[in-house]
Protein backbone atom coordinates (compact mmCIF):
# COMPACT_ATOMS: atom_id res chain seq x y z
CA UNK A 1 0.00 0.00 0.00
CA UNK A 2 3.13 2.13 0.35
CA UNK A 3 2.91 3.30 -3.30
CA UNK A 4 -0.18 4.11 -3.50
CA UNK A 5 0.03 6.93 -1.32
CA UNK A 6 3.40 7.37 -2.50
CA UNK A 7 2.18 8.07 -6.22
CA UNK A 8 -1.08 9.99 -5.28
CA UNK A 9 1.84 12.64 -3.54
CA UNK A 10 3.97 12.37 -6.16
CA UNK A 11 0.89 12.85 -8.77
CA UNK A 12 -0.42 16.10 -6.81
CA UNK A 13 3.14 17.37 -5.66
CA UNK A 14 5.01 16.82 -9.04
CA UNK A 15 1.61 18.38 -11.11
CA UNK A 16 0.81 21.75 -11.75
CA UNK A 17 1.86 24.14 -9.92
CA UNK A 18 -0.48 25.77 -7.37
CA UNK A 19 -1.59 29.78 -6.94
CA UNK A 20 -2.27 30.68 -3.78
CA UNK A 21 -6.23 31.15 -3.09
CA UNK A 22 -7.79 34.36 -3.60
CA UNK A 23 -8.82 35.67 -0.60
CA UNK A 24 -10.37 38.99 -1.65
CA UNK A 25 -12.91 36.64 -3.38
CA UNK A 26 -13.44 33.97 -0.72
CA UNK A 27 -14.35 36.31 1.48
CA UNK A 28 -16.21 39.03 -0.02
CA UNK A 29 -18.10 35.42 -1.36
CA UNK A 30 -18.53 34.44 2.37
CA UNK A 31 -19.43 37.19 3.36
CA UNK A 32 -22.57 37.72 0.84
CA UNK A 33 -23.06 34.15 1.99
CA UNK A 34 -23.35 35.17 5.77
CA UNK A 35 -25.75 37.69 5.19
CA UNK A 36 -28.01 35.55 2.88
CA UNK A 37 -28.44 33.17 5.45
CA UNK A 38 -28.61 35.75 8.05
CA UNK A 39 -31.55 37.51 6.10
CA UNK A 40 -32.78 34.27 5.70
CA UNK A 41 -33.07 33.57 9.78
CA UNK A 42 -34.68 37.18 9.63
CA UNK A 43 -37.30 36.26 7.55
CA UNK A 44 -38.10 32.70 8.67
CA UNK A 45 -38.72 35.16 11.94
CA UNK A 46 -40.99 37.39 10.30
CA UNK A 47 -42.62 34.67 8.46
CA UNK A 48 -43.47 32.56 12.26
CA UNK A 49 -44.30 36.17 13.32
CA UNK A 50 -46.66 37.13 9.97
CA UNK A 51 -47.88 33.29 10.55
CA UNK A 52 -49.01 33.77 14.26
CA UNK A 53 -50.50 37.21 13.34
CA UNK A 54 -52.43 35.92 10.76
CA UNK A 55 -53.50 32.51 12.41
CA UNK A 56 -54.84 34.96 15.14
CA UNK A 57 -56.47 37.44 12.02
CA UNK A 58 -57.76 34.22 11.05
CA UNK A 59 -59.27 33.01 14.09
CA UNK A 60 -60.67 36.01 14.57
CA UNK A 61 -62.46 35.74 10.96
CA UNK A 62 -63.79 32.45 11.45
CA UNK A 63 -65.22 33.29 15.16
CA UNK A 64 -69.07 33.06 16.05
CA UNK A 65 -69.85 36.32 14.67
CA UNK A 66 -68.55 34.90 11.11
CA UNK A 67 -70.30 32.35 11.87
CA UNK A 68 -67.51 29.91 12.44
CA UNK A 69 -67.45 27.45 15.86
CA UNK A 70 -66.25 29.22 18.82
CA UNK A 71 -62.93 29.36 18.94
CA UNK A 72 -60.04 29.98 21.76
CA UNK A 73 -57.26 31.85 20.22
CA UNK A 74 -53.92 31.87 22.02
CA UNK A 75 -51.63 34.87 21.09
CA UNK A 76 -48.18 33.06 20.97
CA UNK A 77 -44.84 35.43 21.00
CA UNK A 78 -42.83 34.29 17.35
CA UNK A 79 -40.59 31.20 18.70
CA UNK A 80 -37.69 32.12 16.42
CA UNK A 81 -35.24 34.21 17.88
CA UNK A 82 -34.92 37.31 15.77
CA UNK A 83 -31.88 38.06 14.23
CA UNK A 84 -29.16 39.87 16.40
CA UNK A 85 -28.27 43.66 15.58
CA UNK A 86 -26.16 43.90 12.85
CA UNK A 87 -24.74 46.57 14.20
CA UNK A 88 -23.50 47.00 18.00
CA UNK A 89 -23.58 51.02 18.31
CA UNK A 90 -24.90 52.10 14.96
CA UNK A 91 -25.10 55.95 16.05
CA UNK A 92 -21.39 55.81 16.68
CA UNK A 93 -20.17 54.28 13.34
CA UNK A 94 -22.04 56.20 11.25
CA UNK A 95 -21.19 59.66 13.42
CA UNK A 96 -17.27 58.39 12.57
CA UNK A 97 -18.17 57.19 9.00
CA UNK A 98 -19.38 60.92 8.50
CA UNK A 99 -16.85 62.64 10.12
CA UNK A 100 -14.01 60.30 8.36
CA UNK A 101 -15.43 60.95 4.52
CA UNK A 102 -15.96 64.85 5.92
CA UNK A 103 -12.34 65.12 5.91
CA UNK A 104 -11.34 62.58 3.22
CA UNK A 105 -13.67 61.57 1.41
CA UNK A 106 -16.45 64.55 0.97
CA UNK A 107 -18.20 63.09 -2.14
CA UNK A 108 -18.26 59.58 -0.83
CA UNK A 109 -17.09 58.24 -3.86
CA UNK A 110 -14.05 56.33 -2.43
CA UNK A 111 -14.29 55.28 1.19
CA UNK A 112 -16.05 52.62 2.25
CA UNK A 113 -15.79 51.21 5.80
CA UNK A 114 -14.69 47.55 5.95
CA UNK A 115 -14.89 46.85 9.86
CA UNK A 116 -13.77 46.82 12.41
CA UNK A 117 -11.79 45.12 15.59
CA UNK A 118 -11.92 45.13 18.68
CA UNK A 119 -8.69 43.64 21.13
CA UNK A 120 -9.29 42.33 24.32
CA UNK A 121 -12.64 44.01 26.00
CA UNK A 122 -11.90 48.17 25.24
CA UNK A 123 -8.67 48.26 25.02
CA UNK A 124 -7.66 48.65 21.07
CA UNK A 125 -10.60 49.42 18.72
CA UNK A 126 -9.98 49.48 14.92
CA UNK A 127 -12.20 50.71 12.61
CA UNK A 128 -10.98 50.03 8.91
CA UNK A 129 -11.92 51.64 5.99
CA UNK A 130 -10.80 51.06 2.48
CA UNK A 131 -9.87 53.33 -0.29
CA UNK A 132 -11.38 52.83 -3.84
CA UNK A 133 -10.27 53.59 -7.08
CA UNK A 134 -12.84 52.35 -8.57
CA UNK A 135 -16.59 51.58 -7.54
CA UNK A 136 -16.97 51.20 -3.71
CA UNK A 137 -18.39 47.79 -2.59
CA UNK A 138 -21.35 48.13 -0.40
CA UNK A 139 -22.33 49.15 3.13
CA UNK A 140 -20.39 47.78 5.63
CA UNK A 141 -21.73 46.74 9.49
CA UNK A 142 -19.66 45.42 12.73
CA UNK A 143 -20.64 41.71 13.32
CA UNK A 144 -19.57 38.82 14.86
CA UNK A 145 -16.98 38.33 17.34
CA UNK A 146 -16.78 38.76 20.82
CA UNK A 147 -13.19 39.67 22.01
CA UNK A 148 -11.30 39.08 18.78
CA UNK A 149 -10.45 40.43 15.56
CA UNK A 150 -13.50 40.88 13.18
CA UNK A 151 -14.39 42.43 10.27
CA UNK A 152 -17.37 42.47 8.02
CA UNK A 153 -18.63 44.00 4.40
CA UNK A 154 -21.74 43.20 3.49
CA UNK A 155 -21.38 43.84 0.14
CA UNK A 156 -23.32 40.97 -1.55
CA UNK A 157 -21.33 42.15 -4.84
CA UNK A 158 -20.26 39.35 -7.50
CA UNK A 159 -17.83 42.49 -8.43
CA UNK A 160 -14.19 41.02 -7.08
CA UNK A 161 -13.61 44.08 -4.29
CA UNK A 162 -10.52 46.53 -5.35
CA UNK A 163 -9.38 47.50 -2.14
CA UNK A 164 -6.52 49.53 -3.01
CA UNK A 165 -5.97 51.56 -0.31
CA UNK A 166 -6.17 51.14 3.58
CA UNK A 167 -7.28 53.78 6.64
CA UNK A 168 -7.23 52.52 10.23
CA UNK A 169 -8.64 54.59 13.28
CA UNK A 170 -8.04 53.19 16.53
CA UNK A 171 -8.20 53.92 20.04
CA UNK A 172 -6.78 52.76 22.44
CA UNK A 173 -5.76 53.00 26.64
CA UNK A 174 -2.96 54.19 27.62
CA UNK A 175 -1.64 50.84 28.61
CA UNK A 176 -1.82 49.40 24.93
CA UNK A 177 0.80 50.03 22.42
CA UNK A 178 -0.58 50.78 18.85
CA UNK A 179 2.02 48.98 17.01
CA UNK A 180 2.65 45.52 16.04
CA UNK A 181 6.67 45.97 15.01
CA UNK A 182 9.78 46.57 16.91
CA UNK A 183 11.33 49.83 17.04
CA UNK A 184 13.12 50.68 13.65
CA UNK A 185 16.60 50.13 14.48
CA UNK A 186 17.57 52.46 11.95
CA UNK A 187 15.57 55.63 12.39
CA UNK A 188 15.01 54.89 16.38
CA UNK A 189 10.90 55.70 15.09
CA UNK A 190 8.88 54.69 18.15
CA UNK A 191 6.40 51.59 16.62
CA UNK A 192 4.08 52.95 18.99
CA UNK A 193 3.75 56.64 16.47
CA UNK A 194 0.65 55.67 14.96
CA UNK A 195 -1.87 52.80 14.67
CA UNK A 196 -0.38 50.17 11.51
CA UNK A 197 -2.65 50.82 8.30
CA UNK A 198 -1.94 47.18 7.36
CA UNK A 199 -3.44 44.17 9.93
CA UNK A 200 -3.88 40.80 8.71
CA UNK A 201 -0.43 38.57 8.03
CA UNK A 202 1.24 41.88 7.23
CA UNK A 203 4.66 42.05 8.49
CA UNK A 204 5.13 45.14 10.87
CA UNK A 205 5.55 48.21 9.95
CA UNK A 206 8.39 50.06 11.23
CA UNK A 207 7.90 53.94 10.60
CA UNK A 208 10.87 55.24 9.35
CA UNK A 209 10.03 58.85 11.30
CA UNK A 210 7.95 59.99 14.13
CA UNK A 211 7.64 63.67 15.30
CA UNK A 212 5.98 64.67 18.27
CA UNK A 213 4.25 68.19 19.32
CA UNK A 214 2.32 69.54 22.31
CA UNK A 215 -0.77 71.12 21.42
CA UNK A 216 -2.19 74.34 23.66
CA UNK A 217 -4.99 72.21 24.94
CA UNK A 218 -2.61 69.68 26.42
CA UNK A 219 -3.06 66.66 24.34
CA UNK A 220 0.06 65.88 21.90
CA UNK A 221 -0.03 64.63 18.82
CA UNK A 222 2.43 62.22 16.87
CA UNK A 223 2.94 62.25 13.39
CA UNK A 224 4.54 59.28 11.30
CA UNK A 225 5.86 58.05 8.05
CA UNK A 226 7.30 55.33 6.18
CA UNK A 227 7.66 54.72 2.84
CA UNK A 228 8.86 50.41 3.61
CA UNK A 229 8.81 48.33 0.33
CA UNK A 230 7.78 51.04 -1.68
CA UNK A 231 4.46 51.28 0.32
CA UNK A 232 3.70 54.62 1.50
CA UNK A 233 2.26 55.24 4.97
CA UNK A 234 1.51 58.50 7.05
CA UNK A 235 -0.16 58.10 10.29
CA UNK A 236 -1.17 61.01 13.33
CA UNK A 237 -1.85 60.06 16.48
CA UNK A 238 -3.53 62.13 18.86
CA UNK A 239 -2.33 61.37 22.96
CA UNK A 240 -4.94 62.72 25.97
CA UNK A 241 -3.54 63.65 29.19
CA UNK A 242 -5.14 60.56 30.67
CA UNK A 243 -2.71 58.35 28.44
CA UNK A 244 -5.67 57.33 25.93
CA UNK A 245 -5.19 58.13 22.38
CA UNK A 246 -6.62 58.01 18.93
CA UNK A 247 -4.59 56.98 16.18
CA UNK A 248 -5.37 57.48 12.00
CA UNK A 249 -2.97 56.07 9.25
CA UNK A 250 -3.25 55.74 5.51
CA UNK A 251 -1.18 53.84 3.38
CA UNK A 252 -1.23 53.10 -0.13
CA UNK A 253 -1.27 49.39 0.17
CA UNK A 254 -3.75 46.65 1.15
CA UNK A 255 -4.13 44.89 4.69
CA UNK A 256 -3.22 41.26 3.51
CA UNK A 257 0.41 41.21 1.94
CA UNK A 258 2.90 43.02 0.21
CA UNK A 259 1.77 44.93 -2.67
CA UNK A 260 3.61 42.53 -5.11
CA UNK A 261 1.43 39.69 -4.03
CA UNK A 262 -1.58 41.57 -2.44
CA UNK A 263 -4.52 39.87 -4.30
CA UNK A 264 -7.11 42.00 -3.43
CA UNK A 265 -6.41 44.98 -4.95
CA UNK A 266 -4.05 47.34 -6.60
CA UNK A 267 -1.82 49.31 -5.02
CA UNK A 268 -2.95 53.46 -4.77
CA UNK A 269 0.11 55.38 -6.21
CA UNK A 270 -0.65 58.00 -4.30
CA UNK A 271 -1.88 58.47 -0.54
CA UNK A 272 -5.40 59.20 -0.55
CA UNK A 273 -5.05 62.02 2.20
CA UNK A 274 -2.26 64.29 4.01
CA UNK A 275 -1.17 64.64 7.48
CA UNK A 276 -3.07 67.75 7.82
CA UNK A 277 -6.28 65.80 6.66
CA UNK A 278 -5.25 62.97 8.84
CA UNK A 279 -4.92 65.78 12.12
CA UNK A 280 -7.97 67.53 11.26
CA UNK A 281 -10.23 64.32 11.71
CA UNK A 282 -8.63 63.93 15.32
CA UNK A 283 -8.56 67.63 15.98
CA UNK A 284 -12.39 67.50 15.13
CA UNK A 285 -14.46 68.32 18.06
CA UNK A 286 -16.88 65.65 16.89
CA UNK A 287 -14.41 62.81 17.08
CA UNK A 288 -15.63 60.72 20.18
CA UNK A 289 -12.72 60.47 22.87
CA UNK A 290 -13.58 57.15 23.39
CA UNK A 291 -14.55 53.97 21.54
CA UNK A 292 -18.14 52.44 21.92
CA UNK A 293 -19.06 50.71 25.17
CA UNK A 294 -18.20 46.79 24.63
CA UNK A 295 -21.29 44.70 24.31
CA UNK A 296 -20.45 41.15 24.33
CA UNK A 297 -24.11 40.32 23.30
CA UNK A 298 -24.05 42.30 20.40
CA UNK A 299 -21.04 40.64 19.04
CA UNK A 300 -22.67 37.07 19.29
CA UNK A 301 -22.40 35.56 15.95
CA UNK A 302 -25.83 34.62 14.24
CA UNK A 303 -26.66 30.93 13.43
CA UNK A 304 -26.16 30.84 9.65
CA UNK B 1 -14.02 30.57 22.17
CA UNK B 2 -15.80 30.42 18.69
CA UNK B 3 -13.38 30.91 16.27
CA UNK B 4 -15.14 33.82 14.67
CA UNK B 5 -12.23 35.89 13.54
CA UNK B 6 -11.50 37.07 10.08
CA UNK B 7 -7.44 36.37 11.17
CA UNK B 8 -7.94 32.91 11.73
CA UNK B 9 -9.95 32.54 8.62
CA UNK B 10 -7.14 33.81 6.67
CA UNK B 11 -4.73 32.07 8.87
CA UNK B 12 -6.51 28.61 7.77
CA UNK B 13 -7.00 29.28 4.06
CA UNK B 14 -3.56 30.26 3.54
CA UNK B 15 -2.21 27.39 5.60
CA UNK B 16 -4.84 24.36 3.94
CA UNK B 17 -5.22 25.38 0.37
CA UNK B 18 -2.45 23.32 -1.17
CA UNK B 19 -3.26 20.27 0.26
CA UNK B 20 -7.65 21.07 -0.17
CA UNK B 21 -6.46 21.69 -4.23
CA UNK B 22 -4.33 18.60 -3.95
CA UNK B 23 -6.97 16.41 -2.65
CA UNK B 24 -9.70 17.95 -4.24
CA UNK B 25 -7.73 17.15 -7.43
CA UNK B 26 -7.67 13.35 -6.68
CA UNK B 27 -11.36 13.63 -6.31
CA UNK B 28 -12.36 15.46 -9.48
CA UNK B 29 -8.47 14.74 -11.97
CA UNK B 30 -8.88 18.09 -13.00
CA UNK B 31 -6.17 21.16 -11.55
CA UNK B 32 -9.15 24.05 -12.19
CA UNK B 33 -12.13 22.26 -11.64
CA UNK B 34 -10.24 21.41 -7.51
CA UNK B 35 -9.08 25.00 -7.51
CA UNK B 36 -12.84 26.25 -7.79
CA UNK B 37 -14.05 23.51 -5.74
CA UNK B 38 -12.26 24.25 -2.75
CA UNK B 39 -12.73 28.24 -3.20
CA UNK B 40 -16.35 27.43 -3.04
CA UNK B 41 -15.47 25.32 -0.09
CA UNK B 42 -14.03 28.33 1.44
CA UNK B 43 -16.84 29.93 0.88
CA UNK B 44 -19.20 27.57 2.91
CA UNK B 45 -16.87 27.20 5.67
CA UNK B 46 -16.64 31.13 6.05
CA UNK B 47 -20.17 30.98 7.16
CA UNK B 48 -20.21 28.66 9.32
CA UNK B 49 -16.69 29.44 10.80
CA UNK B 50 -18.14 30.81 13.86
CA UNK B 51 -19.55 27.89 14.27
CA UNK B 52 -16.64 25.48 14.01
CA UNK B 53 -14.55 25.27 17.24
CA UNK B 54 -11.35 23.07 17.38
CA UNK B 55 -9.17 23.05 15.04
CA UNK B 56 -9.65 19.32 14.05
CA UNK B 57 -13.32 19.85 13.51
CA UNK B 58 -12.05 22.33 11.18
CA UNK B 59 -10.08 20.25 9.54
CA UNK B 60 -12.58 17.48 8.92
CA UNK B 61 -14.78 19.94 8.07
CA UNK B 62 -12.73 21.25 5.23
CA UNK B 63 -12.24 18.12 4.03
CA UNK B 64 -16.43 17.71 3.89
CA UNK B 65 -16.67 20.78 2.42
CA UNK B 66 -14.64 20.04 -0.75
CA UNK B 67 -15.69 16.50 -1.06
CA UNK B 68 -19.45 18.10 -1.43
CA UNK B 69 -18.44 20.55 -3.50
CA UNK B 70 -16.67 18.24 -5.76
CA UNK B 71 -19.42 15.77 -5.57
CA UNK B 72 -21.83 18.81 -6.64
CA UNK B 73 -20.00 20.20 -9.48
CA UNK B 74 -19.50 16.48 -11.04
CA UNK B 75 -23.54 16.05 -11.00
CA UNK B 76 -23.76 19.35 -13.09
CA UNK B 77 -25.06 17.81 -15.95
CA UNK B 78 -22.44 19.22 -18.21
CA UNK B 79 -19.90 17.61 -16.42
CA UNK B 80 -21.69 14.48 -15.20
CA UNK B 81 -18.91 11.52 -15.07
CA UNK B 82 -19.36 8.70 -16.79
CA UNK B 83 -17.83 4.93 -15.82
CA UNK B 84 -15.50 3.91 -18.46
CA UNK B 85 -14.40 -0.15 -18.77
CA UNK B 86 -11.17 1.50 -20.37
CA UNK B 87 -8.22 3.92 -19.36
CA UNK B 88 -8.22 7.16 -20.81
CA UNK B 89 -6.00 7.01 -23.69
CA UNK B 90 -4.08 10.24 -22.78
CA UNK B 91 -2.15 7.69 -20.00
CA UNK B 92 1.17 8.76 -21.40
CA UNK B 93 4.52 7.31 -21.78
CA UNK B 94 8.02 9.36 -21.30
CA UNK B 95 10.31 9.42 -23.87
CA UNK B 96 11.81 6.13 -22.68
CA UNK B 97 8.77 4.53 -22.97
CA UNK B 98 7.52 4.21 -19.47
CA UNK B 99 4.33 4.84 -18.52
CA UNK B 100 4.13 7.54 -16.03
CA UNK B 101 2.62 6.09 -12.79
CA UNK B 102 1.23 9.31 -11.53
CA UNK B 103 -1.02 10.00 -14.73
CA UNK B 104 -2.18 6.27 -14.76
CA UNK B 105 -3.16 6.48 -11.06
CA UNK B 106 -4.77 9.95 -11.98
CA UNK B 107 -6.78 7.89 -14.17
CA UNK B 108 -7.51 5.48 -13.05
CA UNK B 109 -9.00 6.93 -9.49
CA UNK B 110 -11.36 8.78 -12.17
CA UNK B 111 -12.69 5.37 -13.64
CA UNK B 112 -13.70 4.73 -9.80
CA UNK B 113 -16.94 5.01 -8.50
CA UNK B 114 -17.00 8.54 -6.46
CA UNK B 115 -17.34 6.82 -3.05
CA UNK B 116 -14.39 4.58 -3.45
CA UNK B 117 -12.36 7.18 -5.21
CA UNK B 118 -12.88 9.49 -2.01
CA UNK B 119 -12.89 6.25 0.53
CA UNK B 120 -9.10 5.57 -1.29
CA UNK B 121 -7.84 9.50 -1.26
CA UNK B 122 -9.31 10.34 1.56
CA UNK B 123 -6.90 7.34 3.27
CA UNK B 124 -4.00 7.75 1.14
CA UNK B 125 -3.55 10.96 0.37
CA UNK B 126 -5.14 12.52 3.29
CA UNK B 127 -4.27 10.05 6.20
CA UNK B 128 -7.50 9.96 7.49
CA UNK B 129 -7.97 7.48 9.81
CA UNK B 130 -11.11 4.82 8.94
CA UNK B 131 -13.17 7.08 11.73
CA UNK B 132 -12.41 10.19 10.44
CA UNK B 133 -12.97 8.74 6.79
CA UNK B 134 -16.34 7.40 7.56
CA UNK B 135 -17.41 10.71 9.31
CA UNK B 136 -15.97 13.05 6.53
CA UNK B 137 -18.32 10.46 3.52
CA UNK B 138 -21.23 10.03 6.17
CA UNK B 139 -20.83 6.55 6.31
CA UNK B 140 -20.03 3.73 8.26
CA UNK B 141 -16.46 2.69 9.01
CA UNK B 142 -17.61 -0.79 7.28
CA UNK B 143 -18.48 0.99 4.21
CA UNK B 144 -15.32 2.44 4.56
CA UNK B 145 -13.26 -0.49 4.59
CA UNK B 146 -14.86 -2.05 1.78
CA UNK B 147 -14.98 0.80 -1.02
CA UNK B 148 -11.16 1.02 0.19
CA UNK B 149 -10.70 -2.62 -0.50
CA UNK B 150 -13.06 -2.73 -3.62
CA UNK B 151 -10.85 0.94 -4.88
CA UNK B 152 -7.64 -0.98 -4.42
CA UNK B 153 -8.60 -4.11 -6.39
CA UNK B 154 -9.78 -1.57 -8.89
CA UNK B 155 -6.33 0.18 -8.84
CA UNK B 156 -4.12 -2.74 -9.12
CA UNK B 157 -6.01 -4.08 -12.12
CA UNK B 158 -5.78 -1.00 -13.66
CA UNK B 159 -1.85 -1.25 -13.01
CA UNK B 160 -1.43 -4.65 -13.93
CA UNK B 161 -3.22 -4.36 -17.35
CA UNK B 162 -0.60 -2.00 -18.36
CA UNK B 163 2.38 -3.95 -16.90
CA UNK B 164 2.80 -2.63 -13.62
CA UNK B 165 2.46 -4.16 -9.90
CA UNK B 166 1.00 -1.25 -7.81
CA UNK B 167 2.12 -3.17 -4.45
CA UNK B 168 5.48 -3.72 -5.85
CA UNK B 169 8.06 -1.01 -4.68
CA UNK B 170 10.03 -1.55 -7.38
CA UNK B 171 7.54 -1.19 -9.88
CA UNK B 172 9.06 2.04 -10.58
CA UNK B 173 12.17 -0.31 -12.27
CA UNK B 174 9.25 -0.51 -15.17
CA UNK B 175 9.25 -2.60 -18.09
CA UNK B 176 9.91 -0.64 -21.32
CA UNK B 177 7.74 -2.05 -24.24
CA UNK B 178 9.87 -3.41 -26.86
CA UNK B 179 11.49 -1.84 -29.25
CA UNK B 180 11.80 1.57 -27.22
CA UNK B 181 15.31 2.40 -26.00
CA UNK B 182 15.59 2.74 -22.05
CA UNK B 183 17.53 5.73 -21.09
CA UNK B 184 20.08 3.11 -19.12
Amino acid sequence: MALIDQLMRDAVEDGRPLSGPNLGVILARGRARRRRARFAQAGAAALTGTAVVGAVTLGQSIGPDRGGPPQTVDVASPSATPAPSSSASPGFEAAVDELVARHLDPGHDHLSRFGGGRAGSDAYVVMTFDWFDGPKMGKSTWLDAANAWYQARQDGQSVEPLRNGKINLAWADADTELGSGDRNRATGADKDCAVPPRRVLSPPLNWESCTRESLPDGTTMLEARSNADGVQTIGVTRIFADGSKISVSVSTGGDLEEPSNDSTGIPLRELPATIDQLRAILLDPEMPATPPPFEPSAYEPSAS
Amino acid sequence: MARSSDAEFIEFVIGSHQRLVQLAYLLCGDWHRAEDAVQSAFVRMYAAWPRIRSRAAVDLYARKAVLSTVRDDARRPWRRERVSARLPEQVSQDRSGRVDERLLLVSALRMLPTRQRTAVVLRYLADLSIGDTAEVMGCSPGTVKSQTARAITALRKSFTDVGLNLQDPDATNLPTPEGTRPWH
